[in-house]
């Protein structure tokens, strides 16, 4: 049981990474991310290969990992989605390409490395919380660790400081932002690359725990879309407290009830959730209107 | 103070009271819009006006009060039911149909004529025929009346702004209804199109149409209206002919005093 | 001007796809048979979803439910209970517009976003309870040995006829969804698409239309999941999961939102394209995505559709590099 949870944890946190980018670059440039996902994937892969392949030490291979991650939202951004922005292109045709950067980027991950899920070695050999007569993985506690930092410090950089204060700004309205001198595509260039990153450490943290495989990108991606719904569109504490429910209720319907449904009740939850109460849990109204 | 003389086509607010957390938009305001007449409704910005067609089309639920027309309480119907009973209205932001032409702006507002329905058209049957030609015959008259006819396969969001105003009102008045709800029609309209439209309002009450007119500019309002009903801070302050009105000391304190000099009616 | 070059253009895509339709069988080439055939049937629910999405406004995910309904319908009667073909797809689509009113009512009052994603969730929910399900659906394993449909004394079996039926039931959605577009109905739609309390206030039951577009966007894909499993004379779970929900999506939006002739061009696309470049093995589909790419960030209305005032290819260019390149005046 414990297991479970520490499982359900572990994954919800890397949900909830996910839906902290989903939703930060949403609020700050309207842009719904499906590539999201694929950065958690990209982390993992990359950090795989650098450690496997090119036999970097570990440290500087985990590193080389989450810069392939920022890379690749780096170049979303300049390449796909502010030329898209510019020609003013209805926001569902972003939506699609960001999509289809992800199957791209799927892709891509299956010619370098073949369709074998990949493992990495824990970050801190031996490392395991007692609780109770279970053992757990101490990588997951790292990753609850890790994630709980990381949107704390999202939390503090936008409430208090300038750059926060101008990518809320941007958030409630991009024109007006514009006219104040500070500039949505710079705003959206920082988001992206912060989110990226974020993801791709998320993935080099939980390969260790999990595998990953190329097409985890899809999953992570639909999966952090749905919890950061559940949280709440837009949130921060929306995206982890989503993330780690939809972690819990995954792991545990597909421990308990049966992993053929686990998915069908996981959907189910969603539908009944957003005919109810769309704002999900915390409740942040996410139409641009 | 009812306004009015009590007629079985009148549109009836009574008591209406509307409360946004802690403000009140609204509070027991009762007026009556009679077929063949002109109502005014004035008062200072966020005196309650739009809150009251808010309430009268629809779009918000009252707090307390009625809203009778057509023996029916219109309060708990929807928008669009309302106006399936002959209460139309205008936005106060022109809110044209963008991405449709003029023409078929208008040829929407008349879609409550189709007798036909889906089946009909995928049957191509004649009678749908002849209603859509009989549509779109009404529609080019109706733009026609309203001087849009030039921008008739325009754009309908290409349009000035002055034209967007009108279209606004023709698309309404296409709906033939028995009561016309007008937010602020003249805002920001010159002297010549004010006139126009003075007269097409004219021409609606000629036609028995009822008019519930809600606008800024005064004289626009007392040339108008045979009955004036002054708001603020969502209260009725004063109701009754514009004569009175004019000289109501409480009305020329709250709207017409010296800090709106702009608002002094041309006499 | 532009309006009225694109207006032409279309009639004559039209009247090519029709030649082309009409050609592919005389040549007696299997594979294009056969591919033509599979484009059809994809293009018949996207036609569909332009309906509801492109014309009515509604964001819906969920025509793959609904094309499971069709095709696990279809194949559960006729291969469980001995029904005949043309029976069971008319059950299966009955069931669909039920499913499609039961569902709609609840979801259609989403809107925008929380409507996609709550379609979305049906979709992928429809999926795995298709492989979850093994008592109806045979799970993962799927329903094989669909019986073909008999027509006359002619048989779904003959790729010929299979060919003639699927393009008789695209071409029907096609021309329905036309005459339904030009017509006050489609009027009433494009105006509670773009201003619902603007139609709302000019009498129209906006609940009732969408609905109405909902049901129909839901027989069409019916139809075209029965017809698709009667062909292939197999169902599984994949056929309907997130890369067909995505490939919906990209037909359509390759094709042209809107536009007649788009589903159809879009399907093509998305289907004949990889077949196209199959010689270059695994960088097929890679390719094939990068291809799609680059057609979204070139052509952001797709083939046929138009958008308001695009902005003009240089407007990708950073400001800075534009401003040099400006006069001065």
């Amino acid at each position: 049981m414990i297991l479970i949870l520490a499982i359900g944890i572990g994954v919800g946190c890397v949900y909830a990474l996910v839906a902290v980018g989903y939703s930060l670059i949403y609020r700050t440039t309207g842009v719904v991310n499906f590539t999201q996902g694929s950065y958690v994937m990209l982390g993992g892969f990359s950090t795989y290969w650098f450690f496997a392949h090119a036999r970097w030490p570990y440290p500087v291979a985990i590193l080389g990992g989450v810069l392939v991650a920022t890379g690749a939202g780096v170049s979303l951004w300049t390449l796909v989605v502010l030329p898209l922005w510019r020609r003013r292109s209805p926001p569902f045709i972003v939506l699609l390409a960001t999509i289809v950067v992800g199957a791209i980027l799927g892709n891509v991950a299956l010619l370098v490395l073949g369709t074998t899920p990949r493992t990495l070695p824990p970050w801190i050999p031996g490392f395991g919380l007692q609780i109770g007569a279970s053992r757990v993985d101490g990588q997951y506690v790292l990753v609850l660790a890790a994630t709980l930092g990381l949107l704390a410090l999202f939390g503090v950089t936008l409430r208090a400081s300038t750059l926060g204060r101008a990518m809320r700004a941007c958030a409630a309205s991009r024109e007006t932002s514009a006219l104040l001198g500070v500039s949505p595509e710079r705003m959206g260039a920082i988001a992206l690359t912060a989110t990226a990153a974020v993801g791709g450490l998320g993935g080099a943290m939980i390969t260790p725990a999990q595998f990953t495989s190329p097409d985890a990108g899809l999953a992570y991606g639909v999966y952090g879309f749905v919890a950061a719904v559940l949280g709440g569109f837009g949130s921060l504490p929306g995206a982890l407290a989503g993330g780690l429910l939809l972690g819990l209720i995954q792991a545990l319907v597909g421990r308990y009830v049966s992993t053929n449904f686990e998915t069908v009740i996981v959907f189910g939850i969603l539908l009944v959730l957003l005919t109810v109460r769309p704002q999900g849990i915390v409740g942040a109204d996410w139409e641009e209107q | 103070m009812e306004s009015g003389t009590a007629g079985a086509g009148d549109l009836r607010v009574t008591g209406l009271t509307k409360r946004f957390g802690g403000v009140v938009a609204a509070a027991e305001v009762s007026l009556a819009v009679s077929p063949a007449g002109v109502h005014g409704l004035i008062g200072p910005n966020g005196a309650g006006k739009s809150t009251i067609l808010g309430l009268i089309s629809g779009f918000l639920r009252p707090d307390a009060g009625r809203i009778e027309f057509a023996g029916r309480d219109l309060a708990r119907l929807p928008p669009s039911a309302i106006a399936r009973l002959g209460v139309a209205r205008t936005f106060q932001q022109a809110a044209p149909l963008a991405g449709m032409t003029t023409l078929e702006n208008v040829m929407v507002g008349m879609h409550a004529r189709y007798r036909h329905g889906v089946l009909s058209v995928l049957g191509r049957l004649p009678g749908l025929r002849r209603e859509e030609h009989e549509v779109r015959r009404a529609a080019r008259a109706a733009l026609a009346d309203f001087g849009l006819a030039a921008e008739a396969e325009a754009d309908a969001a290409d349009l000035t702004f002055g034209k967007l105003r009108f279209l606004e009102v023709a698309r309404a008045v296409a709906m033939r209804p028995r009561i016309l709800l007008l937010d602020e029609p003249a805002a920001g309209l010159n002297r010549v199109e004010t006139e126009r439209l003075s007269g097409l309002v004219r021409r609606l009450r000629t036609d028995g149409v009822g008019v519930l007119l809600v606008d800024h500019d005064v004289s626009f309002v007392f040339s108008l209206c045979d009955q004036v009903t002054v708001m603020n801070y969502g209260r009725v302050i004063a109701s009754g002919p514009p004569a009175e009105i004019y000289r109501d000391p409480a009305v020329r304190e709250a709207y017409l005093g010296p800090r709106e000099p702009g608002a002094e009616p041309a006499r | 001007m532009r309006r009225s070059g694109r207006r032409r253009v279309e009639p004559l895509v039209a009247a090519v796809v029709a030649a082309a339709v009409v050609a592919v069988p005389l040549s007696g080439s299997g594979f294009w048979l056969y591919n033509l055939t599979v484009v059809s049937l994809y293009a018949t629910p996207v036609v569909g979803l332009n309906l509801l999405l492109g014309l009515a406004g509604q964001v819906s995910f969920a025509q793959t439910t609904f094309m499971a309904i069709g095709g696990y319908g279809t194949a559960i009667l006729t291969t469980r209970f001995g029904v005949d073909p043309w029976l069971a797809m008319a059950a299966a689509a009955v069931l669909s517009l039920a499913a499609s009113v039961v569902v709609g009512l609840p979801l259609l009052r989403l809107r925008g976003h929380y409507l996609a994603l709550a379609t979305f969730a049906l979709a992928l929910g429809t999926t795995s309870f298709a492989a979850g399900a093994t008592t109806l659906t045979n799970g993962t394993i799927g329903i094989s040995g669909v019986p073909p449909l008999a027509l006359g004394g002619l048989s779904s079996a003959s790729p010929v006829v299979a060919y003639a039926v699927s393009w008789a039931a695209c071409g029907l959605a096609t021309v329905a969804s036309a005459v339904l577009a030009g017509s006050h109905v489609g009027r009433a739609w494009r105006a509670l698409a773009t201003r619902q309390d603007v139609a709302a206030t000019l009498g129209i039951r906006v609940t009732r239309y969408k609905l109405l577009a909902f049901a129909i966007a839901a027989l069409m894909a019916s139809v075209a999941g029965s017809l698709y499993v009667e062909f292939t004379t197999f169902v599984g779970p994949d056929l309907y999961d997130i890369g067909t929900v995505i490939n919906l999506f990209i037909m359509l939006f390759v094709g042209g939102r809107g536009s007649v002739v788009g589903p159809l061009l879009g399907s093509a696309v998305v289907i004949l394209g990889p077949q196209l470049i199959a010689g270059l093995e695994q960088y097929q589909n890679l390719v094939f995505f990068l291809l799609l790419l680059a057609l979204l960030l070139l052509r952001p209305a797709g083939l046929l559709g138009r958008i308001r005032d695009p902005a003009p290819l240089t407007a990708i260019l950073p400001v800075w590099l534009l401003r040099r390149r400006l006069p001065a005046r």
